[in-house]
């Protein structure tokens, strides 16, 4: 029961999220939605019983990717740059509750992986990984070198000789 | 569940159709890519097998690359040529 409560109001929350970004006109306002959104994604991660998932969910996307869509939105449109009016803290009260909440999923799934075994653990994760997909993996990290030297490239000024 | 995960997918690709920067329109692909992922745990715990959160794994991975790579050319098209939304892009010359 709880469990379906929590479940309706992180749906609730991801779709409020994107809602909001499809009619928002700030570019700001939207990349602080799909944090929303993806941290209510994480909750919803682990209430499904893949801790491991949400907290990569979080670290990845919620701390990595999205701290690269704000630079990058920084370089654009310097006339809408300056946003920094009133009526933002209901922002970071939502984003807070939402983090939150996902803390109190995790914490409430932990307890319930001592109970049940259908849980799946972080080792059973990684034995499964590491012993079928190591193959993949390589690969993953031979495609992530691949893409830090692409990126520096291209971010290269080029002198012209 | 299923029915949140064909919902949001939709949204994100409002999102995607909808908005005219570049870097609006990587934040609908990553939206949608999270839905993805969201529907990969979904299954892989009603099968009971763990093959799709090893698949959430790489998806995320992959995913990050692409956003590195994606913003790296919109900032460098913003910055050469001044090119930041779909209208700019009127003509394309190799």
């Amino acid at each position: 029961m709880l469990e379906t409560i929590i479940f309706l109001v992180l749906a609730l929350v991801i779709t409020g999220g994107g809602v909001y970004i499809l009619f928002s006109k700030e570019p700001v306002y939207c990349v602080f939605s799909l944090v929303v959104s993806l941290l209510a994604m994480a909750g919803i991660y682990a209430l499904m019983g893949a801790p491991f998932i949400a907290a990569l969910q979080i670290i990845i996307y919620a701390g990595a990717g999205v701290v690269m869509i704000v630079l990058a939105v920084m370089f654009y449109k310097k006339e809408r740059g300056a946003i920094l009016k009133l009526k933002r803290w209901w922002f970071g009260v939502i984003l807070l509750s939402v983090l939150f909440l996902d803390f109190l999923v995790i914490e409430l799934n932990l307890k319930k992986m001592s109970l049940k075994i259908s849980q799946t653990s972080t080792r059973e994760l990684s034995l499964e990984f590491f012993r079928n997909y190591i193959f993949p993996f390589e690969l993953v990290s031979i495609l992530i070198l691949v893409g830090v030297v692409g990126v520096l490239i291209i971010a290269k000024k080029r002198r012209e000789n | 569940m299923i029915l949140l995960a064909i919902v949001l997918f939709l949204i994100g690709m409002a999102i995607f159709i909808s908005k005219k920067t570049f870097i609006m329109m990587l934040v609908g692909a990553e939206f949608s890519l999270n839905t993805i992922n969201l529907l990969f745990v979904f299954f892989s715990k009603v099968h009971n097998s763990l093959k799709g959160q090893i698949f959430v794994i790489f998806i995320l991975t992959v995913a990050a690359v692409e956003v590195a790579v994606g913003i790296a050319i919109a900032v460098l098209l913003y910055r050469k040529h001044k090119i930041g939304t779909r209208e700019d892009l009127k003509e394309l010359k190799g």
